[in-house]
């Protein structure tokens, strides 16, 4: 589903130029669940940013479902991205003004749902996230874990073809973390690519597959379970 | 989509009430202001231009030029209209009419004092739209009948049909030959009622001579007829038809009267002057930019505490545009809120304002379509121009960068804002120093030493010649008169003029024009005047056959006459001699330089009887002056008025910009104040983080607070940098509309420099003692 080759990603300032990802080739199947991981700096969350169609690389090639996307334009790469990829972070980034329903309706809105198909999509993911009982609350009205569980039924609400979660657990308590690792890999499990960042060595242990990065290179790839497609 | 922006708008609005509050009063002050002032501009705008034929309506004006001098006359003689209606196949109709100050009517029971006159054409209601509502469609053809307007009929007559009823104007019975509608504000043409000119020319026989220039005239053009031409040709007409004139003719039209006619002579008083027009219009926007620059100043300075909703929007698949439209948005919300809250100030504020201008305003005069496409094309302009800024800069920001929760640097935006805050600071240090400048011209004005005493004073428009010299008598035996005379025009404002001086020694090719005033004697006594040389006209010794004359210095001066007194001199064909030399006193405004003056004292040419009080209860000597005079005038009801207040008049304009300005100005601080808060705050609360860990490393209270303070500081002294050549530079220019002016004081600038920096520092020092007292390690686990 993924495939890089050679990717970089430099970051230039005024006097200095930092490389954060040299030359990383990796392939990601779908339906995988990757684990990437790695001490801070390395870059973990680059790899995940171009990944996700966020940032454009320096160099290299970036396949999104055998199509060459590296050179996409913003607007080419957000319509990529709106239909086929859903996102969790470590800091949930909720909106502060919309209610959980509003945030996790959101995604559809850009991809223009129709309003009756958007409340049933919505009220089927909240359900499923067990957090419906609170669709009328704002974030700030949310336990931590709480706040993930909107945010991953915001990601997955589009049902996209792959998830990237950042730190995703990062911000919670292990049972509320243990509780949203569940989450991804069910939704592994119906078939969603995951690529997960990671500090959490137990958490890195739900992944098909472990990606170790270290100062920008891909230093082992280490298969914990076997995966077919 | 739009629900969900509109939902997020909304949430924000309530979510940062302080926020909120300080831009939605900011752009409503903002707005209101630029509504007064547009209302004020419309109004001046839209004078005379409910004419029908306006388009078609023009003024004839002189262009007199003499030797040392050149003058734009509004006055032409009486002959002038015929003689053009039937010289110039293009003119339908020419009509003469004059307007006299304060009369008063009466009826068979009651005196109506206060009433405004016309002497006109018949053919000035068919040119002119004030329509006849009841009687004679003809009215002016008869010379005892009297044209009413329906307020002046309503207050003489009540709701009876006035139609037919007689009444009294002096001595004089008027018939009312029909009632019209009343004159619209807008029009420089102010009456109550009109007589048909005939009535005038009965009694001044020399108004019928090509030489007077006493009468305005305006001609109606058939359509179509082109104009530059038929000035051209009307160029020589007085020259044509009195020979040694040298005054030649153009048309002014009549849309362009009332702001077009700036040092005119002998004009219409009330009039505007377009340079208002323009400084109004500056001063609207000025505040407009300065409540805007509000706006994006704090949204942009909001901008981390919306990164990630737009970093998360991003992710999800928003693109650049919706976020503009939806920044956009929100910009509309907050100017529309303004709009309405600043349409409810307007309300409040306009009888006040009102009072401030003498009009009329109101906003429901302006509610047709015109002025609502208006008010929502300024919504609609000021909604972008507020919005854009920000909805660009925050729809910039990279996903990966801000959703990562890393720094956006506290620079984003910041120089642009930095530009916002010293443009809008700028502005208002222009308009507090315009406003201080033009205050103290005022003043100068005001207590200029004129060349006469214009207190205790106090003057009644009647004089009659049988009477005047007993009514003298009967008034100087009161304790509190001090003298007593009598004049033409009262010495502020005296604006015939004469070319017919004749003395030896006169070029025979000189042109010399003077002004003059009949006075009776006690004139130079009574106004506290100084003579130069020779005597005033209680000295003077005379033979049965010569007239005397006072001159001016300035005459002397043009006249070249080196040994003035006893000379020869005569106008009119009046011989006589110089019999004094009056020092030159302010005849005019202060507008106009000192010119070339003549005093005679022709019996019986006077209007006005002149007292001079002492300050022993002056109530008392005006009830008694009176009573007095009364006695002698059982036709019409006598009031003393005091002559300081006719001379504050005469700087209405100015009084008023004055008081605009003052009122414009305080709003545009306190908007700007407003702005500088909120920023401050936002600022401030941005760098809770620095101020932690400067604590921590030992800075004190003080260090902090200047800390702070010094940024703020930096931009208000860059502001007066920019704004103290600006103001010096406009209000230079300004002052060179008074002959006499102030020389402006580099003290204003050093003032106003330190009031806007004491301003800044007062309206930021609440935050940042906040800040410099917060406790540092709450500060950091903030952050």
């Amino acid at each position: 589903m993924i495939k890089t080759v050679d990717l970089t990603k430099i970051y230039r300032t005024d006097e200095v130029e930092t490389t954060a990802l040299n030359n990383v080739n990796v392939e990601i199947a779908k339906g995988e669940f990757v684990a990437i991981m790695g001490p801070s700096g390395c870059g973990k969350s680059t790899l995940l940013n171009l990944v996700g169609l966020l940032d454009n690389p320096s160099k290299g090639e970036l396949h999104f479902n055998d199509t060459e996307v590296s050179k996409y334009t913003e607007r080419m790469r957000t319509n990529m991205r709106k239909s086929n990829i859903g996102f969790i972070f470590q800091s949930f980034n909720l909106i502060d003004e919309l209610t959980v329903y509003e945030n996790v309706e959101l995604p559809l809105l850009y991809i223009k749902m129709s309003s009756a198909e958007r409340k049933k999509r919505v009220t089927e993911v909240l359900d499923r996230m067990k957090i419906a009982h609170r669709a009328k609350h704002f974030p700030q009205q949310l336990s931590g874990g709480q706040q993930q569980r909107v945010a991953v039924a915001r990601a997955v609400v589009t049902k996209p073809k792959l998830i990237l979660a950042d730190e995703p657990t990062g911000n919670l308590d292990s049972a509320n973390g243990e509780e949203v690792m569940d989450l991804l890999t069910q939704l592994n499990e119906e078939g969603t690519t995951i690529v997960m960042v990671t500090h959490s060595p137990s958490h890195a242990e739900y992944a098909h597959r472990i990606i170790q990065l270290f100062d920008g290179h891909i230093v082992t790839e280490n298969i914990k379970k076997e995966f077919h497609l | 989509m739009f629900k969900n922006y509109f939902k997020i708008a909304f949430r924000n609005l309530i979510r940062q009430k302080g926020y909120s509050l300080i831009n939605i009063i900011g752009l409503a002050i903002g707005i209101g202001c630029t509504i007064l002032l547009t209302l004020w501009i419309v109004d001046e705008l839209s004078f005379d231009n409910f004419h029908v034929n306006g388009d078609r309506i023009f003024r004839v004006l002189e262009h007199q030029e003499y030797t040392s001098s050149s003058m734009e006359v509004a006055v032409t003689p009486g002959p002038l209209a015929a003689a053009m209606k039937e010289k110039f196949p293009e003119i339908e109709y020419a009509v003469r009419f004059n307007q006299y100050s304060s009369q008063q009517l009466k009826n068979e029971t009651e005196t109506f004092p206060g009433f405004m006159g016309l002497h006109a054409d018949p053919d000035f209601l068919k040119m002119f739209t004030f329509p006849v509502l009841q009687g004679n469609p003809e009215p002016l053809s008869e010379i005892n009948s009297i044209v009413l307007t329906a307020s002046a009929a309503e207050k003489i007559f009540g709701s009876e049909n006035s139609i037919g009823k007689t009444l009294m104007l002096g001595s004089d019975t008027k018939v009312v030959s029909a009632v019209i509608e009343d004159v619209p504000p807008n029009s420089q043409l102010r009456f109550d009622y009109i007589l048909p000119i005939d009535n005038l020319l009965k009694t001044d026989t020399s108004l019928g001579e090509w030489g007077n220039n006493s009468i305005y005239t305006y001609i109606q053009t058939y359509k179509g007829v082109d104009i530059a031409d038929l000035n051209a040709k009307i160029k020589n007409f007085i020259k044509e038809n009195n020979e040694g004139a040298s005054s030649d003719l153009y048309l002014q039209s009549l849309l362009k009267v009332h702001l077009h006619s700036s040092g005119f002579v002998a004009d219409f008083s009330g009039m505007g002057d377009f340079r208002y027009i323009i400084i109004f219009g500056c001063i609207s926007l000025f505040i407009l930019i300065i409540s805007s620059v509000n706006f994006i100043s704090l949204t942009t300075a909001r901008y981390t505490k919306r990164a990630r909703e737009v970093g998360m929007r991003k992710v999800l698949g928003s693109t650049r545009k919706h976020l503009i439209f939806q920044f956009l948005g929100e910009s509309y919300l907050m100017v529309l809120l303004a709009l309405i809250a600043a349409l409810v100030l307007v309300e409040l504020v306009l009888p006040l304002f009102n009072q401030f201008v003498s009009k009329q305003l109101s906003l429901s005069s302006y509610s047709n379509a015109a002025s609502i496409l208006l008010l929502l094309g300024m919504t609609l302009l000021l909604g972008f121009l507020a919005g854009i800024y920000p909805a660009f800069l925050l729809s910039s920001f990279k996903p990966v960068t801000v959703l990562k929760g890393s720094s956006l640097g506290s620079q984003k935006g910041g120089n642009f804002r930095k530009i916002l805050v010293v443009l809008q600071w700028s502005l208002s240090i222009i308009l507090i120093i315009s406003t201080v400048i033009l205050f103290n011209q005022l003043q100068y004005m005001q207590n200029k030493k004129l060349g006469f005493d214009k207190e205790q004073i106090l003057y009644t428009r009647f004089y009659d010649d049988a009477s005047y010299e007993t009514i003298k008598e009967e008034l100087l035996k009161h304790s509190g008169v001090e003298s007593v005379t009598s004049v033409l025009s009262l010495p502020h404002s005296i604006s015939s003029s004469t070319s017919g001086g004749e003395w030896s020694g006169k070029a025979e090719d000189e042109t010399f024009l003077t002004h003059f005033d009949n006075v009776a004697k006690g004139f130079i006594e009574t106004f506290h005047m100084e003579m130069a040389e020779g005597n005033t006209f209680l000295q003077e010794d005379l033979k049965s056959d010569e007239f005397g004359y006072i001159l001016n210095e300035t005459a002397i001066a043009k006249m070249g006459l080196t040994d003035p007194v006893g000379s020869k001199f005569s106008v009119w064909g009046m011989d006589g001699k110089i019999v004094g030399v009056v020092k030159d006193f302010h005849f005019k405004s202060l507008h106009n330089p000192i010119e070339p003056l003549m005093l005679l004292s022709i019996p019986g040419y006077l209007e006005n009887i002149v007292v001079r009080v002492n300050n022993t209860n002056v109530s008392a000597t005006k009830a008694y002056l009176e009573e007095t005079v009364q006695k002698f005038a059982p036709d019409k009801k006598i009031e003393f008025k005091f002559f300081d207040d006719r001379f504050a008049a005469m700087y209405k304009a100015e009084q008023e910009m004055s008081t605009i300005l003052k009122f414009f100005t305080g709003l545009a601080i306190f908007i700007a104040c407003l702005g500088l808060f909120g920023l401050s705050a936002y600022l401030t609360e941005q760098r809770t983080r620095e101020i932690g860990i400067r604590k921590v490393l030992g800075a004190e209270i003080p260090n902090i607070i200047i800390t702070l303070s010094q940024d703020f500081t930096k931009w208000i002294i860059i502001a007066n940098l920019i704004a103290i050549p600006v103001a010096w530079y406009i209000m230079q220019k300004l002052l060179q509309n008074f002959a006499y002016h102030i020389k402006i004081d580099p003290i204003v600038f050093l003032l106003t420099f330190i009031v806007s920096l004491l301003l800044a520092v007062l309206t930021i020092i609440s935050q940042t003692i906040k800040a410099a007292l917060a406790n540092p390690v709450k500060a950091l686990k903030y952050e």
